[in-house]
């Protein structure tokens, strides 16, 4: 079955032009997740470069804590429930492709350097989500739990032995680096990178232009609207 | 420079916990905080009982992993030895507490401050003894100088039965009949300090390095790309 997002068809018919392609909830469960995450990455930063800690100073650094736990609180609580209330069906499939690579994303792997870097490549066919978005599903979906789970463990350091303490802190930075790396790919792809960048209306309205949908998602393109294109 | 090494004599030790008290007042502790607590250790069945005290206190570690892991650097290792927590730069954490292989740190709650024994630095270098040292009713405590040739602590760690705790300046002369193991284990780092640095934060900042790196390039390349654009559609002209 394709995955095509619920748009009335008097509005997708009004709009020739644009492809529906992210619905309301996964779009407030999307900036839920990424600004809660850009607090967090920028407070917990404080505590990780020395040179960044000495900028804030004591005071500084203690109010950066408080909200690293507020921070915490919407990254924990909000993204999954809003995902299971408002695009159950299309969380699941997200979820469920992201570990799913077939010839043309691993194709997509090798060639999306040269794209990235501005060079000339045709890209393979994909889906709803490219290759390159898979990888950063997978660093997400693996890594909200890891962060969550030793985040609220350092919370409540207390209850635990001081060996568990220092594997736990070591688990949260080093997830902490990996996402971060994966999210400042994604934030300049989306928002600066002339080949991805079109695409960003489509976490604001929910609408892509159809041109460009077609071009990065073919295999999507074709079956969330019914117009093959080959 | 001075280079300061503690010596504690578990034989005349009498366990009467006064360097306890000596520290607390030094430190204005409360009742509840101690920056060192002396516990009884004792084995075997009466008769036949061996016993001795056993301080449980900050040793002072060579490399010590309680400031390699502190967010803001309150806590130092100096020069002389004394390692120290400056308490207007440290936020309460606990990342140390975490860390220290002694379990010699404690939590003040009040102050939201993670606290130890300073070796009294301060007095070190006002040339005085520390708190402990100068109360210590059998002379069990020592302190001096390792690099002063003709400081009375070289007779003293010379001793037979002298135990040296690996990777600190702490040395602790035993009973007769008790063996090493009562002592602190030698300050070695941790297999998940090994594992922070010397594999996951350099991996870690590669990847964070190299995905802000590729990120400047790739915007480099685009901007070059216009501006030779640009340059074509003028040539056009």
């Amino acid at each position: 079955m394709a995955i095509t997002n619920q748009v009335p068809r008097a509005a997708a018919q009004a709009r020739p032009d644009m492809v529906y392609r992210f619905s309301v909830a996964e779009r407030i469960a999307h900036w839920n997740h990424a600004l809660s995450f850009i607090v967090l990455f920028i407070t917990g930063s404080a505590l990780v470069f020395r040179g960044f800690a000495a900028l804030l100073g004591r005071d500084g650094l203690l109010a950066a804590g408080l909200v690293h736990r507020v921070g915490a609180g919407f990254f924990t609580v909000l993204t999954i429930p809003v995902l299971v209330i408002g695009a159950r069906r299309l969380a699941g499939e997200w979820v469920r492709t992201s570990f799913q690579f077939d010839q043309d994303d691993r194709r997509f792997l090798v060639l999306f350097a040269r794209d990235f870097f501005g060079l000339k490549v045709k890209l393979p066919d994909q889906g709803r989500f490219n290759a390159g978005e898979k990888i950063n599903s997978i660093l997400q979906i693996l890594g909200w739990p890891a962060m969550v789970i030793t985040g609220w463990m350092l919370v409540w350091k207390d209850a635990f032995s001081p060996a568990v303490v220092q594997w736990v802190l070591a688990i949260h930075s080093f997830t902490a680096f990996l996402l971060g790396a994966a999210v400042i790919g994604h934030i300049y792809l989306a928002s600066l990178h002339p080949h991805a960048r079109p695409g960003f209306t489509g976490m604001t309205t929910g609408w892509v232009p159809a041109w460009w949908a077609k071009g990065h998602y073919r295999k999507w393109y074709d079956s969330a609207t019914g117009r093959p294109t080959r | 420079m001075a280079r300061y090494a503690c010596f504690m004599d578990l034989s005349i030790c009498a366990g009467c916990e006064s360097c306890t008290v000596a520290c607390q007042n030094k430190n204005d502790l409360t009742a509840d905080i101690a920056f060192t607590k002396i516990h009884r250790y004792q084995e075997g069945t009466f008769p036949n009982l061996k016993s001795t005290f056993v301080p449980n206190q900050c040793l002072h570690c060579d490399n010590p992993p309680c400031a390699d892991v502190c967010p803001t650097g309150a806590t130092y290792k100096t020069a002389e030895g004394p390692v120290q927590v400056n308490d207007k730069q440290c936020i309460g954490c606990k990342y140390c507490i975490a860390a220290c292989p002694f379990g010699a740190r404690t939590y003040d709650a009040k102050a939201h401050v993670v606290k130890k024994c300073s070796e009294c630095y301060d007095r070190l270098q006002a040339g005085k003894t520390p708190a402990c040292v100068q109360t210590c009713i059998t002379g069990a405590r020592q302190v001096g100088n390792l690099d002063d040739a003709n400081d009375p602590i070289h007779k003293v760690i010379a001793q037979p039965n002298t135990v040296k705790v690996g990777g600190t300046n702490f040395y602790f002369k035993l009973p007769e009949g008790i063996a090493r193991t009562v002592l602190p284990a030698d300050s070695k780092e941790s297999a998940v300090t090994y594992a922070w640095q010397s594999i996951l934060q350099p991996f870690g900042q590669m990847a964070l390095g190299g995905a802000a790196g590729a990120v400047l390039l790739s915007a480099a390349a685009f901007v070059v790309k216009s501006v030779k654009k640009e340059g074509d559609e003028h040539g056009d002209h």
